[in-house]
């Protein structure tokens, strides 16, 4: 895995592979088209014209002019039907094709990447580059190709009719491009500055782009005045930019100008005067043959400079397949990563053996990134029989949502272990523990998918049992049926749910599918305390027989549980049922009676 | 030709918004745009045919080699131009227009009506145009630029051919009409088959999105999400691949004879065989001649081929640009101003009055219904009842975010007669929702771009954010700076907190402030409140029942209506309602 980047071959042989497996008519389409192409181009350019020429200096029929010419249309006309098809039918068919393949792939081994990577930026802006970019490099490394093919054809030609009428044209050429390379590369090195420069300003651009559309800040900036602040941000990145492109626009401009110079005017000019210039001091070409060396030079040295900056784009896009690549085989199943070993993934997971037990032993877990020596959680030792009901409480930041996250294998420990029936989480195969936990976390998301993919998350239910779980939680008359949408975004018929609403939905989830062991994490933060009733009344009667374990900052719900967890700076510091803790009157009495005084009525 | 009218002038009005901000840029662009255009004809016809015919007319060497001189340093001339121009003047210019277009659609943005936001407008109209619309200017300019350099190109080439010869610029000009018209029509198919495409596309984009949410990451390695996520893509696809075999057909079909009857016919075969003719049978055309018309015809096909494609774009940029017209000229019944604009003078709140409100959503949705609320100064009021009981909508109405039938008063003043800016001058509020911004603590605590800093302070030290005194000047999020500070959620609900204290207004709304908040804070921050805002207006929402006991008044909502109003003494008494809730929430299992 360490192995950064792949070899330029490495990129154009997956490319062709994967575009080969898909359809290996693209890759043929591609040759011959650009084969065709620029077979045109040479033709008319340097042999057409000079043909004509020929034909009329030295008093050819009119007759084979004509027939010459109406060839020609011939071939276009045929060229033109066949080649407009491929391009406005076949070819947007089959990027479709090869998007679907890549975003697949790419979203499979997404489920395979362990989950803390979600919260370094590195990896999350490895993961978008090789979403965005990898498709439009794989073409660009096929059309890059096509067109080489083309060209080789294209100047060899060149080449053949040079050769008979005058050599020395070549070199003429040849000259040009030598000086180009040199300009271009140092030209590149103050855009690749550039462009970095403005990076943070048009990242600071974009931001307040953002504010602006979003409808989480509208009610903010109609109430307040944080419209100029980030309007000023927006400023600052334009007038960084500004500043940038006075600083480095003119080295650029100058590069560029000389470069046009030798692009445009030698390209273009230069032949002309140099066969020009031999036939007035006595050299004796045909005024065919005059065009056909100009055009000629011309073409040659354009086509050459097209070659090299087709591999100098393969030569980019492989740096974008390589991430690809690295993507792939850092997270794919035969891959070595510790998380991703064992079987396949979707397999049908093998029922676990009941009865259960789930325990830590010294778990502890640090953020990536954190200092060292600082744990979100550590010393934690646990645990968790089938059948049993624990809460878990604390303050805000205590470690409560990383423990849960711990006993779910999201993060995997640090330091200890956590083990299901003596089997260390890490062992088991990603998707094995998938129909284990049914789980409602603070930020659970319901999907612009139907009401029923949202609850069916783990397979096909009857429709029967979706209704009555919707019933259950009281959605009934909210949903006209089960494969409405969830989003207004591509119909007004789309459904809108509030909070408290949204909350109920995703808590269906867990009450419609049978899981062993329930986790939530509090589940009714955003509803109404009729509502909160209901709910705990229905996960309790929804998980008599099954494990369960949540979070709550209601301590009037943890009376009934088997067992209370109670967290402070990341380790347990006591354990026990309501009453034992109560009697002991430590940290969970000073919380529980703190919240029952803030319910008795005082004096302001 | 209705729309033709209408994408000229919607094009044009972007062209004089554009004119407008940089007139120089645009005077100076169509000068450089003319010579370039001139300059491809000099290269492609002119230069190489006066070569060919000092050739034939046996020219001095001299006389060739200062011709050829003289060529290069005109044209590289003109190169350093260009390269100046486009190096230097235009990237400037354009951030120029484009920062003052974005900053007119940010107003904007702060005048759209909340109600905007319910429907699937937003959507399309509204993020298309505060989100594209500068760039639209750029696409616009260019555009006709481009336009216009075609244009000079192809008619100083005819011009040219027309010294020489009659019938070939016939023949051009017929070749461009079929270019013109037949473009014109595939244009109008393109827009609609691109729209077609863009809904679908629209799918494809949302789920891409929600690939890079970390929410979407737990759910793929705990559910089996991901079989809905690949179906709904697989369909989206399809959607996307029978579109494109029913209307890319019709358009390759078209573009294809576009070509082969203005390119292939008329240019590459009409024009050499009538030259032939010419030549040959007619003895009357000199070879260099010949070589010039035929090389200005190529450039004229790569030039049609351009005005093709700019046809394209013409047009389509007028129909996005119509999208943008309609968001830009949509009248806003609410907004007038952007909010606390202009400190005014604010009154002294002494009350505020609701007489028989009503409400009903645009969409048809529940509302409220005779809703009677008088609010005086001082007083601490807690508006409670079930989710879906109208306690939201309330609040928007009470800012105004929404108008209703029936009547609010401000001090007995109707607040449809105040200025909506200045009656937001009134509230404070503090959301559930609230958000944090990328800009430094002080300014994150004043809502502003200038913060006083010494109140700053005072405001995070009142909630408890001593800490972090030395960091008011630091930026927040890394969003945007890379030591960008990080809070964390109490530390953001005490940050949102000092808002409310340094804005210093008269009547506090808390909507849901205590939801994600532990025992331990949630207790620190009533004494918060009633410390150091004990001389305000409080409104509280909330389920959280904490927050009714203190109140003075507690006001119980119920399907839409304020079923009961008291003390929290009184309505225990009352046993209704509100009694219910308090007791599901004190004993939530019992």
């Amino acid at each position: 895995m360490k192995e950064k980047g792949i070899t330029f071959i490495h990129a154009v042989v997956l490319s062709l592979k994967t575009v080969w497996k898909i359809d290996n008519l693209r890759v043929f389409y591609e040759i011959f088209y650009n084969l065709i192409k620029q077979f045109f181009n040479v033709f008319y350019g340097v042999y057409f014209l000079r043909t004509i020429l020929v034909y009329i200096e030295t008093g050819r029929e009119f007759t084979s002019i004509f027939l010459l010419l109406l060839f020609m249309l011939a071939v276009n006309v045929v060229f033109y039907l066949v080649n407009n098809y491929f391009k406005e039918v076949y070819l947007p068919r089959f990027d479709i094709k090869l998007s679907q393949s890549v975003y697949e792939k790419t979203v499979v081994c997404a489920s395979h990447v362990p989950y803390d990577r979600y919260n370094r930026p590195e990896f999350l802006d490895q993961y978008k580059r090789v979403l965005d970019n990898t498709v439009p490099n794989m073409q660009k490394v096929l059309s890059s190709l096509g067109t080489m093919c083309g060209l080789v054809l294209a100047l060899l030609m060149v080449a053949v009719y040079v050769v008979q009428v005058d050599l020395f044209a070549i070199l003429l050429s040849i000259f040009p491009l030598i000086y180009s390379y040199f300009i271009s590369e140092k030209s590149e090195k103050y855009q690749f500055r550039l462009n970095q420069k403005i990076t943070l300003s048009e990242r600071k651009k974009d931001y307040a782009r953002r504010v602006f559309y979003l409808p989480q800040y509208a009610k903010e900036l109609k109430m307040t005045s944080i419209s100029k602040a980030v309007e000023d941000i927006y400023d600052e990145g334009a007038s960084e930019k500004v500043h940038q492109y006075k600083k480095l626009g003119k080295p650029i401009a100058f590069l560029r100008f000389i470069e046009l110079c030798i692009g445009d005017v030698f390209i273009i000019m230069l032949p002309v005067a140099y066969v020009a210039v031999r036939m007035v001091t006595g050299a004796s070409f045909m005024i065919g043959d005059f065009i056909g060396i100009a055009q000629s030079i011309t073409y040659f040295s354009w086509d050459l400079e097209w070659f090299f900056d087709m591999l100098t784009d393969i030569k980019s896009a492989s740096f974008y397949i390589g991430e690809y690549v690295d993507y792939m085989k850092e997270y794919s199943l035969d891959g070595n990563d510790k998380i991703s070993s064992g079987q396949q993934e979707d397999q049908a997971s093998p029922a676990l053996p009941l009865p259960f037990l789930l325990e830590c032993k010294d778990a502890a877990y640090a953020y990536p990134g954190a200092p060292e020596g600082k744990y979100a959680l550590h010393d934690i030792n646990l645990t968790i029989r089938q059948g049993e009901k624990v809460a878990v409480v604390g303050e805000n930041g205590a470690g409560k949502t990383t423990l849960v996250y711990l006993l779910m294998n999201l993060l995997s420990a640090t330091e200890g272990t956590v083990r299901l029936n003596g089997r260390d989480l890490n062992d088991f195969a990603p998707g094995q523990l998938k129909n284990f936990f049914g789980v409602l976390l603070q930020d659970f998301h319901l999907y612009p998918l139907s009401v029923r993919e949202n609850i069916c998350i783990n397979g096909p239910l009857e429709d029967a049992a979706l209704w009555s779980a919707i019933e259950k939680v009281g959605l009934k008359e909210k949903i006209p049926d089960l494969d409405c949408l969830f989003t207004k975004e591509f119909s007004d018929d789309g459904l809108e749910l509030s909070g408290g609403q949204r909350q109920k939905l995703a808590l269906t989830r867990v009450i419609a599918n049978d899981f062993p062991f329930i986790i939530l994490d509090e589940p009714t933060s955003a509803l109404d305390p009729l509502a909160e009733q209901e709910i705990y009344r229905l996960i309790f009667q929804a998980a008599a027989d099954k494990t369960l374990l949540f979070i709550s900052h209601r301590l009037s719900t943890t009376r009934f549980v088997d067992r209370i967890l109670v967290l402070k700076d990341g380790a347990i510091v006591e354990e026990g049922s309501h009453q034992q803790l109560m009697e002991a009157k430590g940290y969970y009495h000073y919380l529980y009676t703190l919240q029952e005084n803030m319910y008795k009525e005082r004096a302001l | 030709m209705k729309e033709s009218g209408s994408c000229l002038r919607n094009n044009f009005y972007f062209l004089h918004k554009a004119f407008r901000i940089a007139p120089l840029y645009i005077l100076l662009s169509v000068g450089l745009r003319i010579m370039m255009g001139l300059r491809t004809s000099f290269m492609s016809v002119y230069f190489l045919s006066t070569v060919i015919s000092c050739v034939e007319t046996n020219r001095t060497l001299a006389y060739v080699l200062g011709f050829v001189t003289v060529s290069f340093v005109a044209v590289s001339a003109t190169y350093g131009l260009q390269a100046a121009f486009d190096n230097v003047y235009k990237p400037i210019c354009i951030e120029k227009i484009e920062q003052s277009l974005q900053h007119t659609i940010f107003q904007k943005a702060c005048l759209t009506d909340l109600e905007v936001y319910d429907t699937e407008e937003y959507y399309t109209s509204v993020i298309l145009a505060n989100n594209e619309s500068s760039g639209r200017v750029l696409a616009v300019i260019d555009n006709l630029l481009n336009l216009l350099e075609a244009v000079v190109t192809v008619g100083s080439i005819i011009g040219y051919s027309l010294a020489l010869d009659g019938i070939v610029p016939i023949v051009a000009v017929l070749a461009f009409c079929i270019s013109f018209f037949m473009n014109r029509h595939i244009a109008g198919l393109r827009v609609d088959y691109d729209n077609d495409l863009q809904k679908v596309g629209k799918k494809s984009a949302m789920l891409h999105r929600i690939l890079y949410l970390p929410e979407y990451a737990k759910d793929l390695r705990l559910t089996g999400i991901r079989g809905g996520m690949l179906r709904l893509y697989q369909k989206t696809n399809e959607e996307r691949d029978a579109l494109i075999r029913k209307k890319g057909q019709k358009v390759s079909r078209l573009s294809a004879l576009e070509t082969i009857l203005s390119s292939s016919f008329c240019i590459d075969f009409l024009v050499p065989l009538y030259l032939v003719v010419r030549i040959l049978i007619r003895k009357n055309l000199m070879v260099s001649q010949f070589v010039g018309i035929v090389n200005g015809c190529n450039q004229l096909q790569l030039k049609l081929e351009d005005v093709t494609r700019e046809i394209g774009v013409f047009y389509q940029n007028g129909r996005l640009i119509e999208r943008y017209r309609r968001v830009e000229f949509r009248q806003n019944k609410i907004e007038s101003r952007v909010g606390g604009e202009k400190k005014a003078k604010r009154r002294d709140f002494q009350k505020l009055e609701l007489k028989k409100v009503n409400f009903q959503y645009p969409s048809g949705d529940f509302g409220l219904k005779d809703i009677d609320l008088t609010v005086r100064r001082g007083e601490k009021i807690a508006i409670v009842g079930q989710n879906g009981s109208g306690k939201t909508t309330l609040i928007k109405l009470l800012l105004r975010f929404y108008d209703c039938r029936g009547g609010i008063y401000l001090n007995e003043i109707p607040i449809r007669e105040i200025p909506v800016g200045e009656y937001r001058q009134t509230f404070s509020t503090l959301f559930q929702d609230f958000c944090i911004y990328a800009a430094t603590m002080e300014k994150n605590i004043a809502m502003d771009r200038q913060a006083d800093e010494a109140r700053a302070g005072a405001a995070a030290a009142d909630v408890g954010l001593e800490d972090l005194l030395p960091c008011l000047k630091k930026g927040l999020t890394r969003e945007l700076y890379d030591d960008g500070l990080l809070f964390s959620g109490g530390q953001l609900q005490r940050l949102a907190l000092s808002r409310v204290i340094y804005e210093d207004h008269d009547v506090l709304i808390m909507d849901e402030p205590t939801a994600a908040m532990d025992v331990v804070f949630e207790k620190q921050f009533y004494d918060m409140i009633l410390h150091r805002l004990a001389d305000k207006t409080v409104i509280f929402v909330s389920h959280r029942l904490t927050s009714a006991v203190l109140c003075d008044r507690i006001i119980y909502m119920e399907n839409g209506r304020i079923a009961e109003n008291g003390s929290h003494a009184q309505l225990m008494e009352l046993n209704g309602g509100y009694a219910k809730l308090f007791h599901a929430q004190t004993k939530v299992l019992e």
